[in-house]
C-alpha cells in the first residue's frame, strides 16, 4: 500500500471519530495519530462530539438478570489471584466463571442425535502433558469448520476454525458436564473469520459441551450440543 | 476506577450502577434489540473488569470512557451481524417508559442534558444527520453509507466532518 499523505489522513479524522473506518484503515490511521501532532488534536478536539452522541440517547433501563449475571462473573474472578485474572484475559470469561449452576439433568437428553463429525480421538501434539481432544460435531447444525480442546492440567484451551456465526441474537454457549450434572459456562462468538480461542477451567468435567442460545445465554441447555468433547 | 483495575467487585459494582443504564441505552438504540444490547454491554464491562481495555483519565471522565467502550463493541456486534439489518427504535415510546415522577435529581440533569444534545443533532441540515447516524449509531463504515446513499466518498468524510464541527460548536460548553 502506497504511503499516504498527511491530507488523505486529515480527511478520515470525521470518520475516525465517528468510528466510521473500516478496521484495517483505522489501525493505519491510529499509526499515523501516533506521530501527528495536529490530527492528534483535531481527534481530541472531535471526541466530546461522539461522547455526547452516546448521552444523547433515550435511557432505557437493563433487564435486573444482566447485572445478577455480570456480577456472578465478576465475583468468581475476583476469587481467583489478580495475576491470573489478567493473565486469561478478554474471552477467557466463557471459561464457566458465571455462578456454575448445577442442573440435575440426565445427560441422555444432550446425546447428539445426529453426529457426523469428527470421530472422538485423542490427537497428539500440544506440547508435555497436553492432550488434544477433537470434537464430536453436530454437523447439521454446523456444516463446516473444527473445532478442539488441548487439556493441560485443569485448563483446556478451546480452539475453533472456520466456524460459522450463530444466528442473529444468538451465541455459542458452553457447558460442562460432571456425571449427571451439567454446569453453566460462557457464551461467545467466533471472530468474523470464524476462529475463537479461550482457556477454559476443565477440572472435573467429563464433557465439555457447546449449544447455541439466546445472547446472554440460557441457565440450562435448550437444545442439542453443536459440538462436545470428552475430557 | 483504579480499584477496579486491582480486581475490586464492590467498586466495579458501583461502576456498574451508575453506568450501567446509559451503557444498555446506548447499546439498545445501536443494536435495536435487548438481547443483543444485553451482549454488548457485558462484554464492554467485563472487558473493563480484566482490564483488557485502560481507562486515562487524561482522555476524559469515566462516563464518556465507558460509553466509548460500550459503542465499539457494539460497532463490532453490527458489522458480525450477517444481514446487518437495522432496528428503528422507537424514541419517544422508550422515553415515555420511565415516568417523570420516578425521575431523580441526577436523572433529570442527565435527560435536559440529553435532550440539549439531540437538538444539537437536530439542528444538522438533514443531509449531514444522516451519516452522522448511519456511522455512530448504525455502525456503517464510510463507504457503505457512500454506496447505501449514492454518493461519493469524499462527500460522505466532508459531511461527517461538517456535522461534527458544527455540534461542537453548538453544544460549546455542553459537551465535556
Amino acid at each position: 500500500m502506497n504511503a499516504r499523505s498527511h491530507e488523505e489522513y486529515k480527511d478520515n479524522i470525521g470518520a475516525y471519530v465517528l468510528g466510521a473506518l473500516p478496521e484495517l484503515e483505522a489501525e493505519l490511521f491510529e499509526r499515523h495519530l501516533a506521530g501527528c501532532e495536529s490530527c492528534r488534536a483535531e481527534v481530541e478536539d472531535l471526541r466530546p462530539v461522539t461522547a455526547a452522541m452516546a448521552r444523547s440517547v433515550p435511557q432505557v433501563e437493563p433487564p435486573p438478570s444482566l447485572k445478577d449475571s455480570l456480577m456472578a462473573t465478576v465475583n468468581a474472578e475476583a476469587a481467583v489471584p489478580t495475576g491470573r485474572r489478567e493473565r486469561r484475559g478478554f474471552g477467557a470469561w466463557i471459561a464457566g466463571l458465571q455462578p456454575r449452576m448445577a442442573v440435575a439433568m440426565a445427560a441422555a437428553v444432550l446425546v447428539l442425535g445426529v453426529v457426523v463429525g469428527v470421530a472422538v480421538d485423542k490427537l497428539a501434539g500440544g506440547g508435555a502433558g497436553t492432550t488434544t481432544v477433537a470434537a464430536q460435531i453436530d454437523r447439521k447444525q454446523m456444516p463446516t469448520g473444527e473445532a478442539s480442546l488441548a487439556v493441560k492440567g485443569q485448563t483446556g484451551k478451546l480452539e475453533l476454525k472456520g466456524a460459522p456465526q450463530p444466528p442473529a441474537g444468538r451465541v455459542y454457549q458452553l457447558w460442562y458436564q460432571h456425571g449427571k450434572a451439567i454446569e453453566r459456562g460462557g457464551t461467545f462468538r467466533p471472530r468474523s473469520d470464524g476462529s475463537y480461542d479461550a482457556d477454559i477451567p476443565v477440572a472435573g468435567a467429563d464433557r465439555v459441551m457447546v449449544t447455541i442460545e439466546r445472547a446472554g445465554g440460557a441457565p440450562a441447555p435448550t437444545g442439542r450440543p453443536v459440538m462436545q468433547f470428552t475430557v | 476506577m483504579q480499584l477496579v483495575q486491582r480486581g475490586d467487585a464492590r467498586a466495579f459494582e458501583a461502576i456498574y450502577d451508575r453506568h450501567g443504564s446509559a451503557a444498555f441505552s446506548l447499546a439498545y438504540r445501536m443494536a435495536g434489540n435487548r438481547a443483543a444490547a444485553e451482549d454488548i454491554v457485558q462484554e464492554a464491562f467485563l472487558s473493563v473488569w480484566r482490564s483488557s481495555v485502560r481507562y486515562l483519565p487524561e482522555r476524559g471522565n469515566l462516563r464518556s470512557w465507558l460509553l466509548s467502550v460500550v459503542h465499539n463493541r457494539a460497532i463490532d456486534w453490527l458489522r458480525r451481524s450477517v444481514a446487518q439489518t437495522r432496528h428503528q427504535v422507537d424514541a419517544e415510546g422508550i422515553e415515555e417508559r420511565k415516568a417523570a415522577p420516578e425521575l431523580t435529581d441526577v436523572e433529570a440533569v442527565r435527560r435536559d442534558e440529553a435532550r440539549t444534545i439531540r437538538s444539537a443533532m437536530e439542528g444538522l441540515p438533514a443531509d449531514q444527520l444522516r451519516v452522522v447516524e448511519l456511522a455512530y449509531f448504525g455502525g456503517f463504515t464510510h463507504s457503505q453509507i457512500a454506496d447505501m446513499l449514492d454518493m461519493p466518498l469524499g462527500t460522505v468524510k466532508g459531511r461527517m466532518r461538517l456535522a461534527l464541527d458544527k455540534m461542537r460548536d453548538g453544544l460549546g460548553g455542553a459537551v465535556a
